[in-house]
């Protein structure tokens, strides 16, 4: 069979190239999902108990938020920025839906339409900063983690709210044909977040921005617009997290996002994203929340205290980012090779 | 012939820097017409007011002799003015069709009225026709990624990316001065074969050899002017390299 790589190789026989090509390109398209099996095997092997479906299901729950929070970190990252203030413009997200469904007794839609928009408020700021300031996105954002954080703790008096009607822990807590909702709602905006990546403008632009800022520009895309829409994006599902985490805990808490961010961030670095920009994808992203959750889940059911789950996490991290730069130094140096 | 582009009188200056002095050129389809001259002649200056990267201060630009004024790099594309950069024109992390389309992809309805979505087929079977009619066939697949390629092989899609939206005036500004021998040719060997399609291909090179033998006309710059124009089959580089640094526009050789 004359593969692809075949016949860009051209006329020279290299069919050693070819196949560490292929095998590393597997290894890039599937790597994150190896890691994670290779976890839940680890996992299942320590402790027999640990393959079940509830366990699994308690490992999706667990994982909803951050890889719904890591949907939209992921295209941010994509396109070569980054966003830090996910984490407590997440917080200020349930704050405000708080104040009008608790507070001002408001009905339980608006409220979520009003989380949605405070986290679609909060990305556009950080957009149109970067984008028509021109500083580095870290610092925005950054700059936008405390300033989210101080709102949400100023609107809130610094207390977590209670008191949303009954049928708001269905989000959380409910259960559709036996499947936690939250799942539920991570399977449908995957779906639509992967439909966005490929078949829209608003993804395929992230990747050319993030792959090369100038060629985009020169190619005629108005890339300040669409960074702006880009940390939108982020924005909505730092909106839909906080309604998904909301309902959970049954309350709106000001101080629970922080730390969510880096979260986020490592699950999309796991998935298999750059953060030099470029590469990423929404599949990427979810497992790489999956994974770290169910090396939270395996260490807790083996009774590993919290803060060694802290170094083990660490430790996954640096490894998966290692061996995605081994992977990179490796194409580059095939690339040099079919170059000749 | 009418030319397609005439420029006339053309002077762009930056703060007390006069880059261009008074450029008068015409381009015609159907050739290659070379710009050469030193570093700070204005070679780069000129292409760049044509693709709309700079404005010019005095004098006018006629393209099918209709005065127009060129204020973006989209207004270049609207008159059928393509730029093909030596670098930074591609998207390492995009395939070859999605770069050729990058900016002006074809889209298609699936709910009408409602929800468009990218037509890949179209444009991998466009991208591929046009591969085809430019006879670049070291690109069979055109789903591999750009970083993969090498540098001719790069060139070439950033040249089927400018005359895949029917350019009619095609500037390549150094296109080989990264690339080996072989690629050089492949892109010499495109230049020719747009310009034979009825494109105008304005090709900017320091390598006299490469210009000798691909291009028609040689226009000659020194300090922001034309400093001569010649037919590449009346010419020799002696001549050329001696219009670039003397700036005189030596009649012959005698």
């Amino acid at each position: 069979m004359k593969s692809k790589v075949d016949t860009l190789v051209g006329e020279k026989p290299v069919a050693t190239v070819t196949y560490q090509v292929r095998s590393w390109r597997l290894f890039n398209r599937f790597g994150p999902a190896i890691m994670l099996m290779a976890v839940v095997a680890g996992m299942s092997i320590a402790h027999p108990d640990f393959l079940t479906i509830s366990n699994l299901m308690t490992i999706g729950l667990q994982a909803a938020v951050r890889a719904l929070l890591a949907i939209g970190e992921v295209l941010v990252i994509i396109s070569g920025g980054i966003d830090l203030s996910v984490g407590t413009a997440m917080s200020l997200s349930m704050v405000t839906m708080g104040l009008y469904v608790i507070n001002s007794h408001g009905s339980l839609e608006i409220g979520m339409l009003i989380a949605i928009a405070t986290g679609v408020l909060v990305g556009l700021v950080n957009g149109t900063l970067v984008a028509f300031l021109g500083l580095p996105p870290f610092i925005i954002t950054l700059g936008m983690l405390g300033i989210a954080q101080g709102l949400a703790l100023t609107l809130s008096s610094g207390f977590s709210m209670y008191g949303f009607p009954k049928e708001f822990d269905f989000l959380g807590g409910g259960q559709i044909f036996g499947i936690p909702v939250p799942i539920v709602i991570l399977g449908v905006v995957a779906l639509v977040a992967s439909f966005i990546f490929r078949e829209t403008r608003l993804g395929r632009y992230a990747y050319a921005i993030g792959g090369g800022e100038e060629a985009a520009r020169r190619a005629g895309i108005p890339v300040r617009r669409f960074k702006v829409a880009i940390y939108a994006f982020c924005g909505g599902l730092v909106g839909i997290s906080s309604i998904v985490l909301s309902s959970r805990i049954n309350s709106a808490h000001p101080g629970i996002g922080i730390g969510y961010e880096l979260d986020a961030i490592a699950a999309v670095v796991i998935g298999g994203a750059s953060l030099m920009g470029g590469r990423g994808n929404v599949s990427g992203a979810i497992i790489g929340a999956l994974t770290m959750a169910a090396i939270r889940f395996g260490l807790n059911v083996m009774a590993v205290t919290p803060f060694i789950q802290q170094i083990v996490i660490g430790v996954i991290l640096i490894i998966a980012v290692y061996l995605d730069r081994l992977r990179i130094l490796q194409e580059a140096k095939l690339d040099r090779l079919r170059a000749r | 012939m009418n030319p397609v582009i005439e420029i006339k009188g053309v002077k762009k200056s930056f703060g007390a820097v006069a880059a261009l002095k008074g450029v008068d050129l015409d381009f015609y389809c159907g050739e290659v017409l070379a710009i050469v001259g030193d570093n700070g002649a204005g070679k780069s200056t000129l292409i760049k007011v044509l693709s709309g990267v700079y404005t010019i201060d005095e004098g006018s630009i006629l393209i099918d002799g209709h005065p127009v004024s060129i204020k973006s790099p989209k207004d270049a594309k609207r008159f059928g003015i393509e730029t093909v950069y030596q670098d930074l024109a591609l998207c390492d992390n995009l395939d070859i069709s999605s770069n050729v389309f990058l900016g002006r992809e074809i889209t298609k309805m699936i709910i009408p009225g409602l929800l468009k979505v990218f037509d890949h087929n179209a444009m991998r079977e466009r991208t591929r026709a046009v591969l085809n009619d430019l006879r670049i066939s070291s690109l069979e697949t055109l789903t591999s990624q750009v970083h993969h390629l090498s540098g001719g092989q790069r060139q070439s899609v950033a040249v089927a990316k400018s005359v895949c939206f029917d350019a009619r005036v095609i500037i390549m500004d150094e296109p080989t001065a990264a690339l080996g021998v072989t690629q050089t040719r492949l892109v010499l060997d495109l230049a020719r074969r747009l310009s034979e399609r009825g494109c105008c291909v304005i090709y900017i090179s320091h390598i006299m050899r490469d210009v000798l033998e691909t291009a028609d006309r040689i226009a000659v710059m020194k300090s922001g002017q034309v400093v001569g124009l010649r037919k590449a089959a009346e010419t020799d580089s002696d001549e050329l390299v001696f219009m670039m640094i003397s700036g005189e526009n030596r009649k012959s050789r005698q």
